[in-house]
This record gives structure tokens, C-alpha cells and sequence, in this order.
């Protein structure tokens, strides 16, 4: 013990860096190294957290892109279906259209002709009703006297037959 | 030029001698308490200045304890006390090399004559300091042990039954283990103590002999040897910290 003693050691100051040491852990471990690894960890949860959700993110980019050109690709299909329904159509409604007119057409110079037809027959039977009663009179006319007018009338419209 | 083993007194506060190391460990511990005590409150998400110098310490530390201990339960409790260790010892070593040492202080009795009484000595070059560690660590060696694994099952680390296996020679091992445990505190003291005591000594023969540049590097060789000297102090807590958890094989 004298050795220690001419070392310098002395037991109250023993004692009181030993508390001191001991004071100083208690209070760094409660008021410094608690808030800091607490700190530290919640850090570090927090960057994990980030890295995934921007992986999650990223991952569910590419899905978009992926769908995004699927839709494309179906709407584009879909597209060019529609046109070629449509030119179809149009088509078939072309030709439709093309035969009704003719039709009509067709319909049309019938009829304008049956017009004709008839309107040539009716002038010429016109034609025949002023000649019958014309050749009555010029042959009244030639013979000098009036004929029984209904017999020659008659024979007239007979001769005009045969001459037809 | 006064070199002493012992720590100067450089006043009594009632019977308790108040020497310049007690000083100085008294000034660094409050330093270290309100330092981090004022990093903390001022907690940034983002770290800036300060608070990335302690985070980094921290960081550094506990990856290290981990390394060694690999289990992170057990490096979050062996934490604060290899911390502690670590940023005490650091600073008070460092607090030893502030211009001054051994140069201004009071004037005063010392051992019988008259001298100047510096008011600058680093704690550890205090034995006073060196030994209330050195016990702390390995009472706490030793109640580490116990909780871990038992009273009984630690003691038979030391107190093994001679008709076992290798007979003799096993409670003779476990003897000198008993004895290891006190060899612990002794080198621990005195390693840290010798080292640093070294230091101040070293410097302030170098300083009386040439005053100018040649004391320079050996300032900074002193710089490293505290920062060595509180690495090697908390390291050991860390290993025989481990051991002592860790079951005898028998």
C-alpha cells in the first residue's frame, strides 16, 4: 500500500474519478448515445424505406409503359379495323347506289319511250280522224255532190285500215 | 523543472486534495456531457458540422464493438461504456498537450520546496484516474460474466475439480486465469498510465532542452499515442468483454 501511496494514489481521489467516470457514462449514455443510435436507426429505416418504395415505383413505371403500349397497339388495331369496315361499306353502298340510279335510269327511258309510243299513236290517230274527214269533203268535193256522209265516212276509215 | 509520479495538489476543497489531473478529468467529462448534450438538442434529419463528426464517431464505434461481439444486441450493450472509455480517455489525453503544460499553473509547495504547480496534466497521467478504470472495467468484466451465463457457470472458469479430465492441470489454468483478472487491472493501469505519463515527461524534457521546432514532432507523436492509448483501453474492454460471455469449454 506504501507503494501505491508514493505513486500517488489516494483513495478519496480514487473514489472521485471513479464517480466522476461513472457519472459521465450515465449521462452520456442516457442523454447522448440513446437520442443518437436511436436517431442513427430510424435514419437508416428511413433510406431502406426509400430505396424499396423507389424500387416498388420504378417497377410499377415499366408496368405502366408495358400497358401503355399494349392499349396502343389494341387501339391502333382497332383503328385500322374501323377503316376497313368503313372503305367496305362505303363500298357496298357505292355499288347499291350505282345500280338504283340504273334502275332508275333505266326506268326512266322505258317510261319515255311508252310516252313517246303512246303520243305517236294518239297523233296519229288524230292524224287519221282530220285525214277521214278531209278525204270526205275533197271527195264531196271531186264528185260534186255530198255523199252519205256516215256510209262514206265508213268506207273511208276502212280504206285508211287497209292502208295502214 | 519539477517531474513528479503523483498528480500536484493545487487546493484542498475541505479534506479532498484537488489535483490538476482530477481538475482536468472533472473539465473534460463536463465538456464531453454538454457538447454532446448540445449536438443532440440541435438533432438535424440532415447532419451538418458537429453533429456528422459524432455521428461518424458513433457509427464508427458501434461497427467496430459489432465486428467483434457479432451480435448487435450485445454490441448495443457493451456500447456506452467502450464509448465512454474511449471519448474520455481520447480527450483527456489530448487535454494534457494544450500549450501550457507544466509551465502555467501556481505557485506553491510541492514534496517540500517551492515550484510552479501546472495546472495542466492530462487525467491519465494520473494514477488516481488509471486505477478507478481499470477497476470498473474489470468489475464489470466480471458482472458481465455472471449475467450472461451464471454464477456457477462463470465460476468455473477459475475453480475447476482436479478429478475431471485433464485432472491438475485444469484447476491450475483456471488458478491462473484468477490471477489473469488481476494482472487485467494491473496492466490496464499502467499501460495507460505509463504511456501518457511518458508523454508529458517526454515533452517537458524536450521543451527545457530546446524550445523552438525540436519539441514539434514529438507533439505529434503524442497527439497519436493518446489516440493509440484510448483505442487500446476501450478495444480490450471490447475483447475481454466478449470473452467473458462467451462459456468455458469443459
Amino acid at each position: 500500500m506504501e507503494v501505491l501511496a508514493k505513486l500517488g494514489v489516494d483513495w478519496k481521489l480514487l473514489i472521485a474519478q471513479a464517480i466522476n467516470f461513472v457519472v459521465l457514462l450515465f449521462v452520456l449514455k442516457r442523454y447522448a448515445y440513446g437520442p443518437i443510435l436511436r436517431a442513427l436507426e430510424a435514419r437508416t429505416k428511413k433510406i431502406e424505406q426509400g430505396l424499396k418504395d423507389a424500387a416498388a415505383s420504378e417497377e410499377i413505371l415499366a408496368s405502366t409503359v408495358e400497358e401503355e403500349k399494349r392499349i396502343m397497339a389494341a387501339a391502333r388495331e382497332e383503328a385500322r379495323d374501323i377503316l376497313v369496315r368503313a372503305e367496305t361499306s362505303a363500298k357496298e353502298r357505292d355499288g347499291k347506289m350505282l345500280l338504283e340510279t340504273k334502275a332508275k335510269i333505266d326506268k326512266m327511258i322505258t317510261d319515255a319511250d311508252a310516252h313517246l309510243a303512246e303520243e305517236k299513236a294518239r297523233l296519229v290517230r288524230e292524224a287519221k280522224a282530220e285525214l277521214s274527214g278531209l278525204i270526205v269533203t275533197a271527195t264531196g268535193r271531186v264528185l260534186g255532190r255530198a255523199v252519205d256522209v256516215p256510209v262514206d265516212a265508213k268506207l273511208v276509215a276502212e280504206a285508211l285500215e287497209k292502208a295502214n | 523543472m519539477e517531474i513528479s509520479i503523483a498528480a500536484e495538489k493545487l487546493f484542498s476543497f475541505g479534506t479532498f486534495p484537488v489535483t490538476n489531473a482530477f481538475l482536468i478529468g472533472a473539465i473534460v467529462s463536463g465538456a464531453l456531457m454538454i457538447g454532446t448534450r448540445r449536438i443532440v438538442e440541435r438533432w438535424q434529419e440532415v447532419p451538418r458540422g458537429a453533429q456528422n463528426v459524432l455521428e461518424t464517431i458513433v457509427e464508427a464505434l458501434l461497427d467496430l464493438i459489432q465486428s467483434v461481439t457479432l451480435d448487435r444486441r450485445q454490441a448495443l450493450q457493451f456500447f456506452p461504456l467502450i464509448a465512454t472509455i474511449f471519448l474520455f480517455v481520447l480527450f483527456s489525453n489530448w487535454a494534457g498537450l494544450l500549450p501550457g503544460l507544466g509551465t502555467v499553473g501556481i505557485y506553491g509547495e510541492h514534496n517540500g520546496h517551492h515550484t510552479i504547480i501546472p495546472f495542466l496534466r492530462s487525467t491519465s497521467a494520473d494514477l488516481n484516474f488509471t486505477l478507478a478504470l481499470s477497476l470498473i472495467v474489470v468489475l464489470t468484466i466480471q458482472f458481465t460474466g455472471i449475467a450472461a451465463m451464471g454464477i456457477m457457470k462463470y465460476g468455473q472458469k477459475f475453480f475447476v475439480s482436479p478429478f475431471h479430465k485433464p485432472y491438475g492441470i485444469g484447476t491450475a489454468v483456471g488458478l491462473l486465469e484468477l490471477v489473469s483478472e488481476v494482472g487485467k487491472t494491473i496492466s490496464f493501469t499502467f499501460r495507460l498510465f505509463g504511456n501518457v505519463f511518458a508523454g508529458e515527461v517526454l515533452l517537458t524534457v524536450m521543451l527545457h532542452l530546446v524550445p523552438y521546432l525540436l519539441p514539434l514532432p514529438f507533439l505529434f507523436l503524442e497527439i497519436f499515442v493518446g489516440f493509440i492509448q484510448a483505442v487500446v483501453f476501450s478495444m480490450l474492454t471490447l475483447v475481454f468483454l466478449k470473452m467473458a460471455t462467451i462459456p468455458p469449454e469443459h
